[in-house]
């Protein structure tokens, strides 16, 4: 409840919030015949309940919802210090109590009105560096997209650019995940205590990071940092473009790695739940071709006929078939193979979408007791066959044996096909 | 006679004189008010979260969506539409989204200083009294922030005040036409409080306590049920009138839905 009567406090404007209390006592005290007044001190009374009862229904930290009560409290001011001050007619006090609280309460209000925020045009600054954005290559992070949304061409994804600047590995870990996200992508958050950080930043091969603005918020100093990060809109068609040292590379051997050999259709069921723990068993009554000797799995939240995943024939990537997956509207983790043993590994696969199909890759880490999934690389379809290879570098969570690492293929929306897979150890 | 008419002359000079000098007063503190919050305006020259937000959506409206289509945007989000109505049409007529925004807030702001002189004036039938009121309101810094920030609450602010003179004027009036007529001003008035924020709901309880303690000595049946019909009356068919013409009958689903939800709250 205190809670509440600090919000309508700071409604009324603190300095004269108990002023009003005292005119409400004051006026409750010297009341006469009038019923009008009568009658407007208890609607005085019901609306400050209805203020408090209306705070509490939406338990929100906003006293905009109690916003009606302001007038007729100043109603109550104004008519405490006009009716004090012929409280009793003979007494200059009196008057020179009222005519001072009349001058105060219009004084400070004034005073109040003038201590502004000088800089609370921000939104507008940002947007007016953001206007010549080309619309289809460009998107803004931030964690405040609404605010942008109206003045900018471009489109806005939520995301928490506050932690990520004040965390300098973070940073590093996105700006390699969306290495070949294809697109500029525009970060806005809070400047870090540290105003030089995006100095000392290490990006990807191929990618391009630069400081844009800051901008100041508000009179205390705090302000917003805008910068750009130009992604990779196609990935290396082979790994020698990675700038790597191929002789340090060991071929894992994976088998049936370009999906020709198919599973017979009479062991599907079995196969399927036999992955259950990891699964789930979706295409238990169709009849589907999966590929021989290959573990797909897919989450146990996902919702049933969202998702089609199976072997395609048609126009396939390479060979006579193709692993197909087409997902709707839900994220979906593929877990693409068996398990790695951990280390720094390279993936390599053929791939083709649809126009715009976002997907990851990440690696899900199992451990005896649980599973986490971490997202190595976003990267997004251009309607083409690609060939992706993107590193799977290890983690330090990941350095006991027996965890098992197992590659997955992250979307949550469009169509891809998948073909020749392969992974590489690196022994570096 | 002709002193007697002379000394007529002289008052009926002093009581103009003195109506003039109140007229002048109230023109200042309503002037002051407007200037405060130009001036606000133009040194706070920004926008909040939630300003954006409605820009956004009427600037949806005036792309020719509805109101249903709104919501369908924006399914956790679902405000009175006034305020986005308003903005929709002064972007249809060409005005920059921002300073259509600006400018229904501080007129809106302005003319509630007005409205609080004649609600202080009814009340206390005293110019002293209302006219420091209406200072009051014309300097508040709550006020002048709402006056000047795209929000709902300047309009809200507008209509609730309205709808609180209104409540005056149907309780104390004494001839039952006036107070029929105000009972009818006061059903529009609360419709439109609604449609600019569902916290005017508050209002409907509150009028029919005060409707009680204000006749219960001289409880008068017919007269509260004639009151009482037309305020509901004037509310219900004004309502029909902006839902036909503004094509908003999805808003009474949701005005529906959101009472539910706060009696709901009010019994658990």
């Amino acid at each position: 409840m205190f809670n509440y009567i600090q919000l309508i406090n700071a409604l009324l404007f603190e300095p004269i919030a108990w002023l009003i209390l005292i005119a409400f006592v004051f006026l409750c005290y010297q009341l006469k015949k009038n019923r009008k007044e009568k009658i407007y001190l208890l609607l005085y009374s019901l609306l400050f309940a209805g203020s408090l009862l209306c705070v509490y229904i939406y338990n929100i930290q906003s006293s905009r919802y109690s916003a009606i009560i302001i007038a007729p409290s100043l109603i109550l001011v104004a008519a405490a210090c006009i009716k004090f001050r012929y409280y009793k007619s003979s007494s200059k006090i009196y008057r020179f109590i009222s005519i001072s609280m009349i001058i105060y309460v219009i004084s400070i209000c004034i005073i109040k009105d003038f201590r502004y925020n000088k800089f609370n045009n921000y939104a507008f600054i940002i947007s007016e560096e953001l206007k010549h954005s080309n619309t289809k290559h460009d998107i803004l992070f931030t964690h405040n997209t609404q605010l942008y949304e109206p003045f900018i061409p471009i489109p806005t994804q939520n995301h928490d650019i506050d932690s990520l600047f004040s965390n300098k590995t973070k940073l590093e870990e996105f700006f390699q995940q969306y290495r070949y996200y294809g697109k500029t992508i525009y970060l806005l958050g809070k400047t870090p205590i540290d105003k030089n950080w995006y100095k000392k930043l290490s990006i990807p091969l191929g990618t391009n990071c630069k400081f844009i603005k800051r901008v100041v918020k508000n009179n205390h100093g705090a302000s917003y940092d805008l910068i750009s990060y130009a992604t990779q809109s196609q990935p290396p068609n082979s790994i020698k473009q990675l700038n790597i040292n191929t002789s340090r590379l060991s071929s894992t051997h994976i088998i049936n790695n370009n999906f020709e050999a198919i599973m017979p259709p009479l062991n599907t069921a079995h196969f399927i739940k036999k992955i259950g723990s990891l699964g789930h068993d979706y295409y238990l009554n169709n009849k589907i071709l999966l590929p021989k000797d290959w573990c797909l799995s897919i989450s146990e939240f996902a919702p049933q006929n969202s998702v089609k995943i199976g072997m395609t024939d048609i126009k396939p990537l390479e060979g006579v078939y193709s692993l197909q997956i087409s997902v709707r509207d839900f994220p979906y983790n593929f877990v693409l193979t068996n398990f790695l043993t951990p280390g720094n590994y390279l993936i390599s696969f053929l791939i083709f979408g649809e126009v715009g199909t976002e997907f990851s890759i990440g690696k899900i880490i199992m451990d005896p007791k649980q599973q986490h999934i971490k997202i190595m690389n976003v990267c997004i379809t251009q309607g083409n066959v690609q060939r992706i290879v993107v590193p799977l570098f290890k983690n330090a969570d990941e350095v006991q044996d027996k965890y098992n690492i197992y590659p997955c293929i992250i979307i949550s929306n469009g169509t891809i096909i998948v073909d020749d897979f392969e992974i590489f150890k690196m022994s570096f | 006679m002709f002193f007697y008419n002379i000394k007529n002359m002289l008052i009926w000079s002093r009581l103009l004189k003195f109506c003039r000098t109140k007229f002048i007063i109230i023109i200042f503190v309503v002037l002051l008010g407007l200037a405060l919050r130009i001036l606000c305006a133009y040194l706070n020259y920004g926008i909040s979260r939630d300003g954006a937000r409605y820009l956004k959506m009427a600037s949806y409206l005036s792309a020719g969506y509805n109101y249903r289509q709104l919501c369908d945007f924006y399914p956790s989000f679902y405000i009175p539409p006034l305020l986005l109505l308003l903005l929709s049409t002064l972007m249809a007529c060409g005005i920059d989204g921002v300073n259509a925004g600006i400018m229904i807030n501080i007129l809106c702001g302005t003319i509630t200083i007005l409205i609080v002189y004649f609600l202080a004036k009814n009340i206390f039938n005293d110019f002293k009294i209302s006219i420091l009121s209406a200072m009051f309101v014309a300097v508040h810094p709550t006020m002048i922030n709402y006056s000047y920030e795209i929000q709902r609450e300047a309009l809200y602010l507008l209509f609730s005040t309205i709808s609180l003179f209104f409540i005056f004027k149907t309780l104390f009036s004494k001839n039952l036409i006036v107070k029929l007529f105000n009972s009818l001003c006061l059903g529009i008035s609360f419709f439109l409080c609604i449609i600019s924020r569902y916290e005017g709901l508050l209002l409907l309880p509150i009028f029919f306590i005060l409707l009680f303690f204000a006749n219960y000595r001289q409880f008068q049946y017919k007269v509260i049920l004639y009151t009482l019909f037309l305020f509901l009356f004037s509310a219900i068919l004004s309502a029909i009138l902006f839902c036909k013409y503004c094509n908003c009958w999805y808003f009474g689903v949701i005005l529906l839905n959101k009472t539910t939800l706060v009696l709901s709250i009010l019994n658990s």
